[in-house]
C-alpha cells in the first residue's frame, strides 16, 4: 500500500490537531466549565453555534441531493451523491460528539431516548430524536458503498433496490426537515432575549431555507475542493445546475427575511453594533451571491459558482452565530463573550476529525466512482 | 427488481402514517393540568422588606449551600446593602437593594428574588427529560437525577433563574424549588417562615391575588400585582410602594412563553403527512413522467 509524502504530512497535521482538541476536551471534562467562556450569562457557545447549528445547517446537502435524484429523478447528479452522503454524515458524527463534550452530564447523553422521560412538549425533544434517527438513516444509506467494497453483492443489490430506497430516502428528507426547521425552533422560547432583527415567529422555516441555500453551496465547494486535491476534473455542467437551483432558493430566502424583517417593523430597530452584523450578514451572506448568480453567464463559470457559494456558507455560519450570540439580550452591558482556546481547540479537533475521516474514506472506499482505488 | 407502486399502495401506506398519527397529538401539550388558583406561592411585599437577609440565611442553611463560593460572577460589583450580586447555583434567593428617589427624599427598596414559579414554566416546557416539573402543588422542582445538562432551561428562562455549577466538571442546575419537601409536609417555605416583619405571605394564588389587592386599596401602594399576567402568571407575586419600572423589574411577555414554541409543535402533526404524501406523490409523478418518455 502506497502512501504519498503530502498524505503523510496532511493526515500528521490532523492529528495534531485532533490531540490539541482532546487535550482541551479533557480539561472540560475534568475541570468543569471554568475552561470555557459560558457562564450564567451565556449558556450556549461556541460549541452550540459551530458543531450544532452550524454544522447541522451546512449538512443539508445529502438530504437535498436524494430529493433531486430520487425523488424528482434527476439522475445526472447521481455522482455527487456518495462524496455528499459521507460529509454529511460525518458532520452529524462530530455533532454528536461536540454535543456529548458540551453537555454537563456526558454519560447521561441517552436519557432522552428513555420513555419514562419523553417530553414531547420540548422543541429540543425533537430535536434529539430527528438527529438520533438521521444518523441512523445516514449511517444506512452509507451502508451500500461499505458493501460494495466488501463487494458483498446481495447486500447491495437490495440496498441499491427502489423498494428499500425509496421509502428511505421519503424518511431521509422528512426527519432532516424537521430538525433543521426545530433548530430554529429553539429559539422562540426567547422572544424577549433574541434582537428583534433576528427573531421572528418564522424562525424554523427561515433556518430551513437557509440550510437549503447551503446545501448546493458546499456541495460546490466540496467538489472544488476534491477536484484539485484528488485531480479529478471538475462537474461545471452539474454545478452549474445547482448554482441554478440555489438561485432560487437564495431568492425565497432573501424575499421572505426582508418580508419578515417589514411585517414585524424589525427593520429599524437597529442603533447599536447588532445592527452591523445583520448588515454585513445579509448583504455579504445573501443578497450578495444571490445578484451574482442572477446572471446566467456567472453562473456558467466556475470561479464565480465557487465564490457565490463560500459567500452563502459564510452567510448561512454568521447567521447561525448571530441568532446565538449577536441576537443575545440577556447579558448585562459589558459582559461579552469570546470562546475560550479550550472551546476553540475542541472545535478544532471536530473539524479535523471530519477532514481525517473523509481522507481515509476516500482513499479506501468507493466514494469517487471514477478514481482508481487500492483495490482495483 | 422492479416495485411497481400501485394505487392501492399508496392509499395504503398513506393511511397507515395516518393513524399514527394521535400519538403525536402529545406534541405541545402544557406541563401540568393543575387549577393555577389552587397553586401555593407567595406574596413579597416590598414595602415592608427592611433588607435583614434572614430568609437568605434561612435558605442557605436550609439547603446546605455554602455562604461564600469563589465563583468569579460573585465578586462583581454590588451596592452596599446587598449580600449576593447575582443568584447562582450556590444563593436560590437574595436580597436586592435600589436607591431611588421618592417625594424628593432618597430612600433604599429591598428586592427578593428567586424562582417566580411561573404557571406554564419555560423552562420544564423546553426541558427534554422533564428534569424541571412543574408540580400540581406549584413549586418548580429539578429533578437532578433526570438532568442531561444541556442547559436549554437556562436559555430559557425569562428572569435568568435556573444556575449552573460552574465550577464542578460535571455541574447539576440549580434554583428555589419553593421548599416543596416542606411543602407537602404542609409547612411554609423555609424564606418565609424566617421573615420576621410580614414582607412574605404564604398561601394558594387565589387567596395571595385577595390579599393583595385588599393591602393596594388600603392604599399606599402601587395598583399592580407584579406576577399576576407576567410570563401567564406566577405563583410567586409582589406588591410595592413604588413603581416597578424604577425597581428595575424585567419587562417579560404577558402570556405563556410555552405557547410561542406550541404554535410551532403544535403544527408538526399537519407537517409530516403533507410532507410524506407530497413526496410519495412526487416521485409516482416523476417516474410515470419518465417512463411516458421512454415509450416515446
Amino acid at each position: 500500500m502506497s502512501v504519498s509524502k503530502s498524505f503523510m504530512i496532511w493526515t500528521s497535521a490532523l492529528i495534531l490537531v485532533i490531540a490539541f482538541g482532546a487535550y482541551g476536551a479533557f480539561l472540560r471534562l475534568t475541570m468543569g466549565f471554568k475552561v470555557t467562556a459560558l457562564n450564567d450569562y451565556y449558556p450556549w457557545g461556541l460549541w452550540i453555534a459551530y458543531d450544532v447549528l452550524t454544522g447541522i445547517a451546512l449538512a443539508a446537502g445529502s438530504f437535498s441531493l436524494a430529493f433531486g435524484v430520487y425523488i424528482i429523478n434527476k439522475k445526472k447528479f447521481e455522482p455527487l451523491l456518495r462524496p455528499t452522503l459521507l460529509t454529511c454524515l460525518l458532520a452529524y458524527l462530530t455533532t454528536a460528539l461536540g454535543l456529548i463534550i458540551d453537555i454537563n452530564q456526558p454519560a447521561r447523553f441517552w436519557h432522552p431516548m428513555f420513555p419514562l422521560f419523553f417530553q414531547p412538549h420540548s422543541v429540543l425533544f425533537e430535536v434529539y430524536w430527528c438527529i438520533s434517527l438521521y444518523i441512523i438513516i445516514q449511517l444506512i444509506e452509507f451502508s451500500p458503498i461499505v458493501a460494495e467494497k466488501l463487494r458483498w453483492k446481495w447486500f447491495y443489490t437490495t440496498m441499491e433496490s427502489e423498494k428499500v430506497m425509496i421509502p428511505l430516502v421519503i424518511v431521509g428528507i422528512i426527519v432532516p426537515t424537521l430538525h433543521q426547521s426545530s433548530l430554529g425552533g429553539l429559539f422562540l422560547i426567547a422572544p424577549d432575549k433574541v434582537h428583534p432583527l433576528w427573531y421572528s415567529p418564522i424562525l424554523p422555516i427561515l433556518f430551513y431555507i437557509s440550510a437549503l441555500a447551503a446545501a448546493p453551496a458546499m456541495i460546490i465547494i466540496e467538489s472544488n475542493i476534491s477536484s484539485r486535491v484528488l485531480n479529478r476534473g471538475l462537474e461545471l455542467d452539474l454545478l452549474s445546475s445547482l448554482g441554478r437551483a440555489m438561485r432560487y432558493i437564495l431568492l425565497v430566502y432573501v424575499a421572505i427575511r426582508l418580508l419578515d424583517l417589514i411585517a414585524r417593523g424589525a427593520i429599524f430597530s437597529s442603533g447599536d453594533t447588532r445592527a452591523l452584523f445583520f448588515f454585513v450578514e445579509i448583504l455579504a451572506g445573501f443578497v450578495a451571491p444571490l445578484i451574482l448568480l442572477l446572471s446566467e453567464r456567472f453562473v456558467r463559470s466556475g470561479k464565480v459558482l465557487l465564490l457565490a457559494s463560500i459567500l452563502v456558507v459564510f452567510g448561512v455560519i454568521m447567521n447561525r452565530f448571530d441568532v446565538l450570540l449577536t441576537a443575545w439580550l440577556y447579558p448585562p452591558p459589558g459582559a461579552i463573550y469570546f470562546p475560550t482556546w479550550v472551546e476553540i481547540s475542541v472545535t478544532g479537533m471536530l473539524v479535523a476529525l471530519e477532514a481525517l475521516a473523509f481522507t481515509l474514506a476516500v482513499k479506501y472506499l468507493p466514494i469517487f466512482p471514477e478514481i482508481k482505488r487500492e483495490h482495483a | 427488481m422492479e416495485w411497481k407502486l400501485s394505487r392501492r399502495e399508496f392509499l395504503r401506506s398513506t393511511g397507515s402514517f395516518l393513524i399514527s398519527l394521535p400519538l403525536m397529538n402529545s406534541l405541545g401539550g402544557r406541563s401540568t393540568e393543575a387549577n393555577p388558583d389552587e397553586m401555593y406561592g407567595f406574596l413579597v411585599d416590598i414595602s415592608r422588606c427592611i433588607g435583614c437577609g434572614d430568609c437568605q440565611a434561612a435558605c442557605k442553611i436550609k439547603n446546605d449551600l455554602p455562604v461564600s463560593s469563589d465563583l468569579p460572577y460573585e465578586r462583581n460589583e454590588r451596592s452596599y446593602w446587598d449580600n449576593y450580586s447575582t443568584l447562582s447555583a450556590y444563593t436560590w434567593t437574595r436580597i436586592r437593594s435600589k436607591s431611588l428617589v421618592k417625594d424628593g427624599k432618597e430612600i433604599v427598596r429591598f428586592i427578593k428574588e428567586q424562582c417566580m414559579h411561573c404557571i406554564d414554566p419555560a423552562c420544564a416546557s423546553v426541558c427534554f427529560v422533564g428534569a424541571l416539573y412543574k408540580t400540581p402543588e406549584g413549586p418548580v422542582i429539578y429533578r437532578a437525577d433526570r438532568c442531561v445538562g444541556c442547559r436549554y432551561c437556562v436559555y430559557a428562562c425569562p428572569w435568568g433563574v435556573p444556575k449552573w455549577q460552574w465550577d464542578k466538571p460535571f455541574p447539576f442546575i440549580q434554583k428555589c424549588n419553593m421548599c416543596y419537601d416542606r411543602i407537602i409536609e404542609g409547612r411554609r417555605p423555609a424564606c418565609v417562615d424566617a421573615c420576621k416583619v410580614g414582607a412574605l405571605t404564604f398561601g394558594k394564588r387565589k387567596e395571595l391575588i385577595e390579599e393583595a389587592k385588599k393591602r393596594i386599596s388600603r392604599g399606599g401602594y402601587v395598583n399592580y400585582i407584579y406576577g399576576e399576567e407576567e410570563a401567564g402568571g406566577t405563583c410567586v407575586l409582589y406588591i410595592s410602594d413604588v413603581p416597578f419600572d424604577e425597581l428595575e423589574f424585567r419587562k417579560v411577555m404577558k402570556f405563556s412563553y410555552p405557547e410561542l414554541t406550541q404554535a410551532y409543535l403544535g403544527k408538526m402533526p399537519i407537517v409530516i403527512p403533507s410532507l410524506f404524501v407530497g413526496l410519495l406523490g412526487l416521485y409516482l409523478y416523476s417516474r410515470r413522467r419518465q417512463e411516458k418518455e421512454v415509450r416515446e
